[in-house]
């Protein structure tokens, strides 16, 4: 295939890759990646540099409309993302000590497990029905806006959701995969948040995640530009056209796509866990 | 408060364009100049320092070299993700959040010093 004709695909398999993202606040690499690697053959590393690249151009691309929107909940975003640096950094030091195979699988695991939980009930997904007291004092709790007006929500079990976040980064730091699946499920599983604001609230981490790996990622040669381009454009246009659906798109459906990607995401790490990379 | 935010919203959206400015200027020269060629990502290689170093992306940019330029979109593109950190802080404090300020500065600090060393 030629560089022409290879940019002009992956940036549309960008843009798909960009709308899933930015409805599921996974970021996009569960697409990217087996598409970079299944569908062109490209590298692993090269694949892994990309889908860093797709997740901060989603992060980017969703920001601005979801916190104007009134979705992101920015004190949980903060407050939760120092849980998620501190694991970054200690999930990059610990890469030689801990067998990351096993882990690996292990979380693939639990993700389907995970998927299967996350589906939409036909009795409605519960939203939490208690506040925690660091909630009332961090000013947690908040509103968001559904179709019949903005709605008041609380935010529970907010020192096992920060525990799982400091475990999300880890993840990052330790085999760069399965952070953005991790921050969803702890905001919506565990605190109880509705599942729009534990979407919109990952997209605006994952970006900050990545960050903090960006200059290992630059410095290893990960990050190939002639490949980085046309998926930095393409989910850039995925995001901004994910986030126009997001706030029209039924929540049940928006369950349905994320649970989807979550097994693939699982299908993945279990792969890459008994088969190497 | 709703200014400041339309401030923050003009910052992130200057930024983003200007990352995507360098990686597409960057991106059309390098199809102009290799489009023809067959694609090889099925191996890894070593990369030259002109994409992996700081200051080697910096002077290819500068060189107007189409690689330099789209590393440096790229480059923008996380320095955005500290940006949004920031103007976090900034927003915090604006409400006199002083605890929230304080989180959203020192990781600002953090990631900035963690992409330097």
């Amino acid at each position: 295939m030629t560089v022409l004709t290879f940019s002009i695909v992956i940036f549309f398999v960008s843009i798909f890759s960009g709308i899933i993202g930015a409805l599921t606040g996974l970021g996009g690499g569960a697409i990217l990646i087996p598409a970079l690697v299944l569908g062109f053959q490209v590298n692993i590393h090269y694949a892994m540099g990309a889908s860093l690249i797709s997740v901060m151009a989603t992060a980017s691309g969703t920001s601005v409309a979801y916190l104007r929107e009134g979705y992101t909940n920015l004190r949980i975003a903060i407050f939760l993302e120092i849980a998620v640096l501190i694991g970054v950094f200690i999930g990059a030091y610990l890469t030689h000590l801990l067998p990351t195979r096993a882990l690996v699988i292990i979380f693939g695991v639990v993700f389907i497990f995970s998927a299967y939980r996350s589906l939409p009930k036909k009795t409605g997904n519960p939203l939490a029905d208690h506040t925690h007291p660091w909630a009332q004092k961090l000013q947690l709790n908040s509103t968001y806006p559904t179709e019949i007006g903005m709605m008041q929500y609380q935010v529970k079990d907010v020192p096992l959701g920060f525990f799982i976040m400091w475990i999300a980064g880890t993840l990052a730091g330790l085999l760069g995969i399965g952070s953005g699946a991790l921050k969803v499920l702890a905001m919506d599983q565990v605190m109880g948040l509705p599942y729009k604001v534990s979407t919109t609230t990952s997209n605006y981490m994952i970006g900050i995640t990545a960050a903090a790996s960006a200059s290992i990622y630059f410095m290893y040669g990960y990050i190939e530009p002639s490949l980085c381009f046309p998926v930095m454009l393409g989910v850039l246009t995925g995001a901004f056209i994910g986030a126009k659906i997001l706030t029209i798109a039924k929540t049940q459906l928006l369950r349905i796509i994320f649970s989807a990607v979550v097994f693939l995401l699982a299908v993945q790490m279990i792969y890459q866990g008994t088969a190497g990379n | 408060m709703a200014h400041s935010n339309n401030i923050v919203a003009h910052i992130l959206r200057a930024g983003i364009l200007i990352a995507v400015v360098l990686a597409f200027g960057g991106g059309f020269a390098y199809i102009i100049q290799h489009g023809h060629e067959t694609v090889h990502y099925e191996i890894f290689l070593p990369a030259p320092k002109q994409i992996t170093s700081l200051k080697f992306i910096f002077l290819s940019a500068l060189d107007l070299s189409a690689v330099g330029l789209i590393q440096l979109g790229l480059l923008i593109l996380v320095l955005m993700q500290i940006i949004r950190v920031l103007l976090s802080g900034c927003y915090f404090l604006s409400i006199k959040d002083f605890l929230f300020s304080i989180f959203s500065f020192v990781m600002s600090a953090v990631l900035t010093a963690s992409f330097l060393i």
